[in-house]
């Protein structure tokens, strides 16, 4: 009841209020304000049509131009960062481990030995790196002499380890006149390491400034020295006269089946096998086979194994035809099932190594084929440690440098050519 | 991202609502549409429907000014700045809230900020209105209410006498027409605290309007 009075005087003050409250404002004002919304319409309208103009009047004005634009950066920096991302596959083709191994620190020379061949080549690179960014021009062409010196040296000994490795062994003489480089291939190697390390190790101590790499270089295991110093060579190597060039490209793919030669270090056995197998061939031309042979031709390496065992080894493919050597008539035929045996089993590395097999590409060029030494150029010669010095200094033969040849195991340029060879003229 | 498309979507929201309402100069105004529709029409570009708009709102905004300040010159110059803002500020008018809401928003910032530059200025005037009313009504007088005139008299000097957010909230409602939630929105208060204010309104309104209703 009192709210309905409430409700009621309330209306009654509303109505007296509408009734009272006629108040206008003065035409004036209305005119003021309605000229004003017209010009402002106006001068909008004008600007509309100036801004349509300037701005040419495309979908994107007014407005939507900055949305827009936002839009598109946002979507190119996506594609960008996509692109590069997809753009770095070289970044996955490296082993973490490796990685860390070719940027950090190269001075324990203990833990470098001990590495791998594949983390030892990206030691080499980090090392070499690391020497050529510390030393001064002046201490490099100082060590360039020096290394000139130890290449000749080291030119110097291979044919002598050559001469060595492929002089037969009398069967009289047993193990102690076996070819040097099956009997001990490590002492060869230590000698020119040794060499090598005293030369550069000389080089580092006189040039005046010598950083930590050198020190470093100086104190490397043998492989890393050499590697270094092939890699200057080759630097040099590319200053030279044209005409020269050829000649130090086959240098340099000998260079290189040295060092895979060096990296591979085949195993023992087989080494030794294809060592005895060249002693037995020329024996049982000869005439001259008899027991001894086999005890002497067994490596160092090896345990005295059992028959049996021998015979089922892959080995034993080579072994086994030697206890029929007591029977002339059969020399040629044993040698030459053997051989065959042998190239077609053997690996591209041992292949390579061999000095009775040649590695020859196929049609394609890409498929290799290990077969027997034809004739006595081919024979003899090891693809992957013999030079042109070594084919050429026998009669009527003639050294074809490898073509874009790549060794398994090793880094190169290219790869999928023909390897070395040594053919007849 | 989102706030590129968020923002490229208002855009476009915003350009469809227009699209839909008809704007064209040549519409026909009529009490159909609404304050909300005649402000995005002029928002496009028609004079017309704003002309509509500024004779539908001119009278209550004048006297909400007149009654807060009591002189029909500043009255009449602050209802043309309010209406200038409403002009220049056409395209950025979204039509979240009645345009009355919208005008008396305005109008009340600027009242606010009139205060508080001349808030000498105000008590003065105050004091001054008081004595007038003191002076010209005599609301206890049952012989003076007879008269319409007279009876004008009283009710404008009682509002006068209203304390400002009493009154305020009474020019509201009786002016702009709004409920007690817009009302307020439009004063930036509770809505209890409104209620209340209308409530002490009300009960001074009818206490000096008692001998003159019950009669």
């Amino acid at each position: 009841m009192h709210e309905n009075d409430s409700d009621d005087i309330e209306k009654i003050i509303s109505d007296l209020y509408s009734d009272v409250s006629q108040e206008q404002p003065s035409s004036a004002l209305d005119e003021k304000v309605l000229s004003e919304a017209r010009q402002e319409l106006q001068q909008n309208s004008s600007d509309n049509i100036k801004s349509f103009t300037k701005k040419g009047g495309g979908p994107f004005s007014g407005s939507w131009t900055v949305p827009v634009s936002l839009a598109a950066v946002i979507i190119l920096s996506v594609t960008v960062v996509v692109t590069i991302e997809k753009e770095r596959p070289y970044q996955l083709t490296s082993t973490p481990d490796e990685m860390v191994i070719a940027e950090s620190d190269s001075k324990s020379d203990a833990a470098l030995a001990g590495k791998p061949l594949l983390k030892g080549i990206a030691i080499e690179e980090a090392v070499e790196r690391k020497a050529v960014k510390s030393k001064s021009e002046e201490t490099l062409a100082d060590e360039t002499i020096k290394e000139q010196e130890v290449l000749a040296l080291m030119q110097q000994v291979e044919p002598e380890q050559r001469q060595l490795a492929n002089k037969p062994v009398p069967a009289s003489e047993g193990k102690a006149e076996a070819p040097v480089r099956q009997q001990d291939p490590v002492s060869a190697e230590d000698k020119l390491d040794k060499a090598v390390r005293e030369n550069i190790g000389s080089a580092g101590a006189g040039a005046a400034g010598s950083s930590a790499a050198e020190v470093e270089i100086a104190s490397a295991p043998p492989v890393l020295t050499k590697q270094v110093i092939r890699t200057e060579k080759k630097a040099d190597s590319l200053a030279d006269s044209p005409a020269a060039s050829e000649e130090r490209a086959a240098e340099a793919e000998a260079d290189k089946m040295r060092t895979f030669a060096t990296m591979t270090k085949p195993k023992p056995v087989e080494r030794a096998d294809v060592s005895r197998l060249s002693a037995l061939a020329k024996r049982t031309d000869s005439g001259d086979v008899d027991e001894p042979v086999m005890e002497q031709a067994k490596p160092q390496a090896i345990q005295p194994v059992k028959p049996e065992a021998v015979a089922a080894s892959p080995a034993a493919k080579l072994v086994a035809p030697a206890e029929s050597f007591n029977a002339p008539a059969n020399a040629n035929a044993v040698e030459e099932s053997a051989s065959q045996t042998n190239c077609s089993a053997l690996s591209v590395t041992d292949c390579l190594n061999s000095v009775e097999c040649m590695l020859e590409s196929g049609e394609a060029g890409r498929d290799y084929q290990c077969r027997v030494a034809k004739n006595q150029c081919e024979s003899g010669f090891s693809q992957a440690i013999d030079t042109r010095d070594t084919c050429e200094s026998r009669p009527g033969c003639k050294y074809i440098a490898a073509n874009c040849f790549c060794p398994p195991g090793v880094e190169c340029v290219c790869g999928g050519g023909t390897p070395a060879v040594c053919v007849p003229e | 991202m989102i706030l590129i498309f968020s923002s490229v979507a208002k855009q476009f929201e915003i350009r469809h609502f227009m699209y839909v309402t008809d704007s064209s100069p040549q519409a026909r105004f009529d009490n159909s549409l609404s304050n909300e529709d005649l402000m995005i029409s002029y928002s496009l570009g028609n004079a017309q429907a704003f002309e509509e708009l500024y004779h539908r709102n001119k009278a209550p905004l004048y006297r909400y000014f007149l009654r807060q300040l009591g002189q029909a010159a500043l009255a009449e110059e602050f209802a043309h700045e309010v209406w200038l803002r409403v002009i220049k500020s056409r395209e950025s008018y979204l039509p979240k809230a009645k345009f009355t809401t919208y005008l008396f928003q305005i109008a009340h910032n600027h009242l606010v900020d009139y205060y508080r530059k001349n808030s000498r200025i105000r008590e003065v005037n105050i004091e001054d209105n008081e004595d007038e009313a003191q002076n010209t009504v005599d609301v206890s007088d049952p012989v003076t209410a007879i008269d319409k005139e007279k009876c004008r008299a009283i009710i404008l000097s009682l509002i006068k006498e209203l304390p400002a957010e009493q009154k305020e909230v009474f020019l509201l409602k009786e002016e702009g027409n709004l409920s007690i939630e817009e009302i307020a929105q439009v004063v930036n208060e509770n809505v209890e605290t409104v209620k209340s204010r209308m409530r002490y309104a009300l009960k001074k309104l009818k206490s000096g309007l008692q001998p003159f209703v019950s009669r």
